[in-house]
């Protein structure tokens, strides 16, 4: 091969080199050593017992009832806070699309949210917005006559899923406002004249014109929302019962409060393989907008 | 419905609705900033105070108890520690995928994509396990390895996303006139997707300050950053919520602040190539 | 020995053979065009001579030296391109420099290039300013700059006038021209506009699916091109093509005979060897088209042009006849090759 020829193809992989063998590497050792630990026993709290276990801790994993529950909720979770951030996010981007007196300011308060670090988000909506005497809400909910609600223990999921939705709704906003930005004038101008309705708009031009932009927020949100974390080691910390445990807090019990390694193991690796059947499904759905 | 066609009346309650959003979700913020400067006997007062004489003393008292200087020196250390390594990464990894693509080069990307949507903690036991073994549990250099990683697959999405969007010719041209690989890199590639770094590198600031499950599970008093030092604050009696509201303050400021100004940058870069 | 020259250089992007086995011999201080319908693998031929393609077979000398596996930095090119690829980020002064920067010339005689090249181009006002800031003829100058400045061996231009408009591409055309004048620089030119190629070339060549079908000068071309591909795709309005059976007085072989339009006569129908209808007539005062419909062909069929540098009495609807002297005429046989050329 001569020299130029050489250096054409090479150059190029040298420079992926860096990042794809450090992520290689940042995926491949834990999954190893997950898998491994997955199969043998290893107790923090037993030193004294090891040896191989066979299947038993994913089997120890499978039957614990909170299990299913923790699939449930991860799903539940990642669902819900994505369609209320996808429909919320589309209509407040439309509302703020055409300029109006404050527009700018209107924009920094709705992005304000997303830069909220989790642990902060989940204590503030916990104490002060959702504390079912002292709180915010309950305040609210007094006005109006009614009687306030505990939400911690009432609606433990829900009231993640509106902190979750607090946080990332500004990002969908944010994206779609710019996507709406590049929406073709003179497209929506011939609509008109051919008669169309602001509903018609929506459903013919609009959305078909926002498909990338929505792809790119679920891409983005069931990245970071199917370990979703902070918020309920903060919060509810999974309950009551299993109320509010997802598959990441469920592992995370199992390994630093039960000391479990091995059954923690087990757990993470259905994590994986949850994490690949959505992204697959994801990749397979979402991944042709994604195209150029 | 073109702007000119929009009676008046529609744009005055189109604009109020759309104040009235944004009011509403920003109102945490704000109520968490005023309950910051209560007495904790004002801040749990129902109905809630608003006019009062505003006291500093939660803001002494958490620096007094907890070193507030010592974990916002960690988060800036650890951010942009790992936003800037990460960029040295990712940069060369981007700018191969956006001019010299393969067959490959799109299910690599989704590739590393995938790596993302695995749960941390998936990983979470392995890499406490190793960060004790090595000692590196409780240090920064830990942290910031692993905010490197952990922003690597959204940074080379990013800057791909952007320096795709640089005409392929321009670097034909410096090519023609002499570059090499270093004078492309130094004399295009920057200049020209300096906007698309800037974004990536803004949003993975952000992102690293934020990151509380590896923080709250590798580190304590050492490493700790600004989300573990608010988690140390959460009694669950939900007591003490003036001097919760001055360290919450306190770790959100810095970079919501930040956030404001660099609005616009991050914004272009966010969208991911899904505006043309 | 030419000056740069192309032996049996191939080209595959995967299965597809993009480029198969081109010769081709420039000499020093020739302007050859090359031409050829969109996806021919022109420009594809252009950028493996400046080095942005590899060359997957065959070998290119320039000067003497084999440049087959040259970096396009090291082969002593400069190319403008079709966007121009200015870098936005510089003003005009640096964009023209940046080339003799990255080589370390001094800083005194970079100023006086880029002084010199300004002049010639009519850019000295506009130095200081960012591409930005200029219209497309200036832009368009300023990339012509950027290569003069580095006084190359061999220029390549990539269809450097499809961003302009009609009025400004005619403009820079003829500066080209003259330009080449002055320099008296080598020079390839890829363009799908036989304007341009007729105008510029001191060759030009046609190329088809990768391949060369002609090279010649263009009077060459114009006047003998070896084949109906070569004779349709030069000269404006289209060459005529009529199906020769039933035609008295064509020679063995001839399936189709080519008539330019300017050699069309209109005559009356008598026993003329076509009669047909008028179906269209176009006067553009220097000179009159008369599209004639020949009796029997299919409404899809193109009408048959003749050209005339007179006024025309005739109206749309009239009864002609079509003539021509066959000596003015080509004659292709089923390949489509000219008997008048292979025979």
């Amino acid at each position: 091969m001569s020299d130029a020829g050489l250096k054409s193809r090479l150059v190029p992989r040298l420079l992926l080199a860096p990042a794809v063998s450090t992520l290689l590497l940042w995926m491949i050792v834990p999954l190893a050593m997950t898998v491994y630990f997955s199969f043998i026993r290893y107790n923090l709290m037993r030193p004294d017992v090891t040896g191989s276990a066979g299947w038993m801790n994913y089997e120890f994993f499978i039957t614990n009832p909170a299990f299913g529950d923790a699939v449930f909720n991860t799903l539940l979770l990642l669902g819900s806070t994505v369609l209320v951030t996808v429909v919320f996010g589309l209509l407040i981007a439309l509302l703020i699309n055409d300029p109006f007196p404050g527009r700018a300011l209107v924009r920094v308060l709705l992005i304000s949210p997303f830069f909220v670090m989790p642990t902060v988000n989940a204590l503030l909506w916990k104490h002060m917005m959702m504390n079912p005497i002292y709180g915010v809400l309950a305040q609210v909910w007094t006005f109006f006559g009614w009687t306030p609600i505990d939400w911690m223990t009432d609606f433990p999921l829900g009231s993640i899923i509106i902190m979750i939705s607090w946080q990332w709704l500004p990002f969908a906003v944010l994206i779609f406002v710019t996507a709406l930005q590049s929406m073709d004038r003179e497209q929506l101008e011939a609509s008109e004249l051919d008669g169309a309705t602001y509903l018609q708009q929506l459903r013919y031009l609009y959305l078909p014109h926002m498909a990338r932009a929505i792809s790119v927020v679920v891409m983005i949100e069931v990245i970071f929302l199917l370990s979703v974390f902070a918020e309920i080691f903060v919060t509810t910390a999974g309950g009551p019962g299993t109320a509010s445990t997802n598959l990441a807090f469920l592992i995370f019990t199992e390994a630093l409060l039960n000391f479990d390694v091995g059954a923690a193991s087990a757990g993470a690796v259905f994590a994986i393989i949850l994490a690949n059947i959505v992204a697959i499904f994801l990749i397979r759905m979402i991944g042709k907008n994604l195209e150029n | 419905m073109s702007f000119a066609q929009k009676s008046k009346s529609a744009t005055v309650i189109r604009s109020s609705v759309a104040w009235l959003i944004a009011l509403v979700m920003f109102f945490p913020i704000l109520f968490l900033t005023v309950t910051a400067f209560k007495t904790e006997l004002q801040a749990i007062a129902v109905p809630s105070v608003w006019f009062f004489e505003p006291t500093l003393e939660n803001f002494t008292e958490v620096q007094e108890r907890s070193d507030y200087l010592h974990y916002a020196w960690n988060s800036v250390l650890t951010s942009v520690m790992s936003t800037l390594l990460g960029l040295l990464i990712a940069i060369p990894a981007a700018f191969s995928f956006a001019f010299t693509p393969t067959r490959r080069t799109k299910d690599i990307l989704m590739w590393m994509l995938s790596t993302k949507m695995m749960p941390a903690v998936g990983a979470l036991v392995p890499i406490y396990v190793l960060s004790q073994k090595t000692g590196l549990l409780d240090t920064r250099f830990a942290l910031i390895i692993i905010f490197t990683m952990m922003n690597l697959p959204i940074m080379v999405w990013m800057l791909y996303s952007a320096f795709k969007d640089i005409p392929h010719e321009i670097f034909e041209a410096a090519r023609m006139d002499g570059a090499g690989l270093w004078e492309e890199f130094r004399h295009v590639l920057l200049p020209l997707g300096m906007g698309g770094i800037a974004s990536t590198g803004l949003l993975c600031l952000v992102l690293a300050w934020n990151e509380a499950f590896w923080v709250l599970n590798l580190t304590s008093s050492q490493a700790g950053t600004l989300a573990s030092l608010v988690a140390s604050y959460s009694s669950p009696e939900g007591l003490f919520w003036a001097k919760l509201s001055a360290v919450s303050v306190l770790a959100i400021a810095p970079i919501v602040v930040f956030g404001w100004f660099s609005q616009k940058q991050l914004v272009q870069g966010l969208t991911f190539g899904a505006v043309k | 020995m030419a000056f740069l020259s192309l032996n049996n250089v191939d080209k595959f992007y995967g299965d597809l053979h993009a480029i198969k086995s081109v010769n081709l011999a420039i000499e020093q201080g020739e302007f050859v065009v090359f031409v050829g319908p969109s996806g021919c693998g022109k420009s594809t031929l252009l950028r493996m001579i400046a080095g942005l393609e590899t060359i997957d077979g065959g070998t290119l000398m320039l000067g003497g030296n084999d440049i087959t596996h040259v970096i396009p930095s090291k082969r002593d090119l400069a190319m403008v391109f079709q966007s121009y690829a200015l870098y936005p980020h510089m003003s005009v002064e640096d964009n023209m420099s940046f080339a003799l920067r990255l080589a370390g010339e001094d800083k005194a005689v970079i100023a006086k290039k880029v002084a010199e090249a300004a002049e010639k181009l009519d850019l000295e006002p506009y130095l200081k300013r960012t591409p930005r800031a200029l219209s497309g003829g200036q832009r368009q100058r300023v990339a012509i700059g950027r290569a003069i400045v580095r006084q190359p061996k061999v220029f390549l231009f990539d269809e450097p006038l499809s961003n302009l408009d009609a009025a400004l591409r005619g403009q820079t055309r003829v500066e080209i021209a003259r330009l080449h004048r002055e320099l008296g620089a080598t020079t390839v030119y890829v363009t799908h506009d036989q304007v341009e190629a007729m105008t510029l070339a001191d060759r030009v060549v046609v190329l088809r699916a990768g391949h060369i079908e002609q090279v010649g000068t263009p009077l060459e071309l114009y006047d003998a091109p070896v084949n109906k591909f070569v004779a349709q795709f030069i000269g404006m309005p289209q060459m005529n093509l009529i199906k020769t059976d039933g035609i008295n007085g064509v020679p063995a072989g001839a399936v189709e005979a080519g008539v330019r339009t300017e050699h069309m006569q209109i005559t009356d129908e008598g026993n003329a060897r076509i009669k047909g209808t008028v179906e269209l007539i176009e006067s553009l005062g220097n000179e009159t088209l008369i599209h004639v419909r020949p009796d029997g062909a299919d409404s899809h069929e193109m009408p048959l042009i003749a050209r005339q540098y007179s006024r025309s009495e005739l109206n749309m609807g009239a009864r002609v006849g079509l003539g021509w002297d066959d000596s003015q005429a080509h004659y292709f046989n089923t390949q489509g090759e000219n008997l008048r050329i292979t025979a």
